[in-house]
């Protein structure tokens, strides 16, 4: 952050910013969003927003929960518009993602791992985002507290009933 | 017991498959280097917004373009012309020439006794030494007077002597002397 503050070193500053956190925003955009070219268009976005925003950050909270927020509110607007472009020919968002999957060239899972996919994507979106977080980052609940600013209590109910809703879902399917 | 370990345990008990399929390898993949290009693709994308800020070191003329600030420029500007004006109002003024000095060489003597004769009141004693010829100023104005003067003046002489002179003055001289 002290990069940051200068004109002299910012770029340098940023550039470490993005070195550090890139990965992990990148694979929590991913689990979001599915597709690796709509990860990298929010992830750029996401990026850009904190270029722009990051001397208004005042360090009130850690700087990665700041950045899970915007990254996280990226990915559901990015989501948002996605499903209202293409609600004339697809009737529901999961639909459209898992077929969005399938044809992306950077997922080469088998049928289980797409249906498994088909079934998260099946989730509220807050539910999503708590077992993506939990499932796959294996993020303590401690610090999903300071990012979806939610009890860890709720947390665990939120991640146990998901978990029971994507077995389910994939048994179905 | 570790944040993995912990997970594990979660699962265990909440899904035996969910714990099963997070052993299986990663389906999703990213193209070779794209972290790596990341960064300057995010900083073309800026650029090309124009929302890039300047960076010193990164650019050729960084440093004149750093120094490009309107509000500076404006100051300094101001700061120049009020330092402009204020050495034109103050600068140390030339004496006004004196007419004698400059045309002294151009103009004959009777033009200058002319001049002369004609602005008297203008000039004190020492300018009118310096221009008059020296038997002028010493020829008597009043020879009746100044005869037995020449060498004296009134204060040098004795009281016999002043007592002679005012005998031989007529009343028109005395009152001219009061």
């Amino acid at each position: 952050m002290e990069l940051l503050r200068s004109e002299h070193t910012f770029e340098r500053g940023f550039r470490q910013l993005m070195s550090q956190y890139r990965e992990r925003l990148y694979w929590h955009i991913r689990r979001l969003v599915l597709v690796h070219e709509d990860a990298d268009d929010v992830l750029q976005n996401t990026f850009i927003k904190v270029y722009k925003g990051v001397l208004q950050f005042e360090g009130k909270s850690k700087l990665y929960t700041w950045l899970y927020r915007i990254a996280t509110n990226e990915a559901i607007s990015h989501l948002q518009s996605k499903a209202r472009h293409a609600s004339d020919s697809i009737d529901d968002s999961a639909g459209m993602l898992s077929n969005r999957l399938q044809a992306d060239e950077w997922f080469d899972g088998d049928e289980i791992q797409l249906k498994l996919q088909k079934a998260i994507a099946e989730l509220p979106e807050k539910q999503r985002i708590v077992f993506n977080l939990r499932y796959y980052e294996e993020m303590p609940y401690e610090e999903m507290s300071s990012i979806l600013a939610t009890s860890t209590g709720a947390l665990k109910a939120s991640f146990h009933h998901a978990v029971k809703k994507v077995e389910a879902v994939f048994r179905e399917l | 017991m570790s944040k993995k370990e912990t997970l594990q345990e979660e699962l265990k008990s909440l899904s035996p498959f969910l714990q099963q399929q997070k052993q299986r390898p990663e389906s999703m993949h990213v193209p070779e280097d794209y972290f790596d290009q990341l960064e300057d693709a995010i900083f073309s994308k800026l650029e090309s917004e124009g929302a890039l800020r300047p960076a010193l070191s990164a650019r050729p003329g960084g440093v004149l373009r750093a120094l490009w600030k309107p509000r500076m420029w404006a100051a300094a500007a101001a700061v120049a012309v009020i330092a402009v004006a204020s050495w034109w109002v103050l600068r140390p003024q030339p004496l006004a020439p004196v007419p004698e000095e400059i045309y002294t060489e151009t103009l004959t003597e009777d033009e200058i006794e002319e001049y002369v004769m004609d602005n008297i009141t203008e000039f004190d004693s020492e300018q009118l030494a310096a221009i008059t010829p020296e038997q002028e100023i010493s020829e008597p104005a009043n020879t009746t007077l100044h005869e037995e003067s020449d060498s004296k003046t009134l204060d040098d002489i004795s009281p016999a002597e002043m007592e002679n002179l005012l005998q031989q003055m007529s009343e028109e001289e005395l009152e001219s002397l009061l």
